[in-house]
């Protein structure tokens, strides 16, 4: 009689226990931040680079600097380089590589890079600590006419200095 | 005794349901978990694939109206696509063009995102328009002209298909129209004012045609089509503008509006000034 007491005494015990275990487990769970530093860090990155690849498309940037960078200026790195660095905020490293993209009667895409890594904010040797690259393909609608239907395959490295 | 024999009872079914509770959690947690990993960069990317799907469509529509309108005066576009088969003043050559074009835009995709597993394709789909035209009209194949009216549009419309293997997204679909409307509003123009409104896609009022886009008027005489000045353009927001001229356009003489958008896409509307009464 005493032992089956003393059997549910220790059962109670364990669920009482478990009961306050599992409270102070959901308190610590819905308190805590919802994304971990990790999640923050690349997911917002990612947004970054998109949102400034969709501003300089819909402000019709890359048909204007890649119009010249076409006819052979040398100058529309430096340029497309200005554009960037005025639309990530401090701190934050980038590096940008612009294809040409031809795509042949048979299918066959024909990817021809135009820059010579000069659409860059980052010193060489210097190593990005925490980066996100994002990929973006860019069919021209804007002015001027010789650059309409033209496809550029844009690749955009955005992080933090290690 | 029974009583203490049920006190174990219900203390061991509070445990298991506990415990079960717990996994729930757990497994629920780490589903959440993985969908915020996933899909931010699927909704990135598929959002990056759509939009560039639609600049391709808006391109070849661009194309394909400038070509009807006047391929010589927009040539700097329109030699490019020659080699493709695009013949000057021909719509089903520009519609072929596009077909090509499309086709190849899939391939870019494929090859850039292949890491992530992309699939697409693309497809025609029928979209009523009627809607903005005020008549019963369709997209039904690939492309729409309809010109020479006072309400007048040019349109292109396909679906996207696409699939994402890698991060787990299957079955996304869209479909999109792209287009330009001009209405010329008869009631509210006079010999040295018209007033038009201008709408994008599926009806957007389009407030950009002073700083991006352009608009010209041309009256018949003798014939011909001549090019009437405008001296003035005002913006009266809902998609409205009001041109003024800089001469009263003759009365009872056919004119059209020619409208374009930052896109390229071209509208041609036409309507008839008003006969003024005999003295």
């Amino acid at each position: 009689m005493r032992r089956r007491r003393g059997v549910a005494r220790i059962a109670e015990l364990v669920l009482a226990t478990s009961m306050v275990v599992a409270t102070i487990l959901f308190v610590m769970f819905f308190t805590r931040p919802i994304r971990s530093v990790y999640l923050r860090e690349t997911s917002d990155l990612r947004r970054l680079a998109y949102n400034v690849l969709d501003n300089l498309a819909e402000a019709g940037a890359f048909e204007r600097v890649l119009s010249s960078a076409l006819a052979g200026d040398t100058g529309w790195e430096g340029r497309l380089r200005l554009l960037v660095s005025s639309s990530v905020p401090p701190g934050v490293l980038f590096r940008m590589e612009v294809y040409s993209a031809e795509v042949d009667a048979s299918g066959r895409v024909e990817l021809v890079r135009l820059d010579r890594g000069g659409v860059t904010n980052m010193d060489s040797g210097v190593s990005l600590r925490e980066a996100e690259s994002v990929y973006y393909t860019y069919v021209c609608v804007r002015d001027p006419d010789s650059m309409r239907g033209r496809v550029f395959y844009i690749v955009l490295v955005v992080g933090y200095a290690g | 005794m029974p009583a203490r024999r049920a006190q174990i009872l219900v203390s061991a079914v509070l445990i298991v349901g506990l415990l079960i509770m717990g996994f729930l959690v757990t497994a629920f947690q780490a589903h959440t978990l993985f969908l915020r990993a996933r899909s931010v960069v699927a909704r990135e990317t598929v959002a990056a694939i759509t939009a560039d799907f639609s600049r391709a469509l808006a391109a070849m529509l661009a194309l394909a109206t400038r070509n009807y309108f006047n391929s010589t005066r927009f040539s700097d576009f329109t030699s490019r696509f020659e080699e493709l088969g695009l013949e000057p003043g021909d719509l089903e050559s520009a519609k072929r063009v596009a077909r090509a074009y499309l086709e190849g835009w899939g391939n870019l995709v494929r090859v850039v995102y292949a890491e992530k597993g992309a699939q697409v394709e693309w497809a025609e789909c029928v979209a009523d328009v009627s809607h903005l035209l005020g008549r019963p009209a369709y997209v039904y194949d690939l492309m729409l002209i309809s010109w020479n009216s006072t309400t007048a549009g040019s349109y292109a419309s396909a679906a996207l298909k696409l699939n994402l293997s890698s991060a787990g997204l299957y079955g996304w679909k869209v479909m999109s129209l792209v287009g330009l409307t001009v209405s010329i509003d008869t009631y509210s123009s006079s010999g040295d004012t018209v007033r038009i409104r201008v709408l994008v896609d599926n009806g957007t009022y389009y407030g950009n045609l002073l700083a991006r886009g352009w608009v010209e008027v041309y009256y018949q005489q003798g014939g011909r089509w001549v090019k009437a000045k405008v001296k003035d353009m005002t913006y009266e927001g809902f998609g409205y503008y009001r041109l003024t001229l800089e001469s009263k356009l003759p009365s009872g003489t056919p004119y059209i509006v020619v409208a374009s958008d930052e896109r390229g896409i071209l509208v041609v509307a036409q309507a008839v000034t008003l006969q003024q009464p005999k003295k």
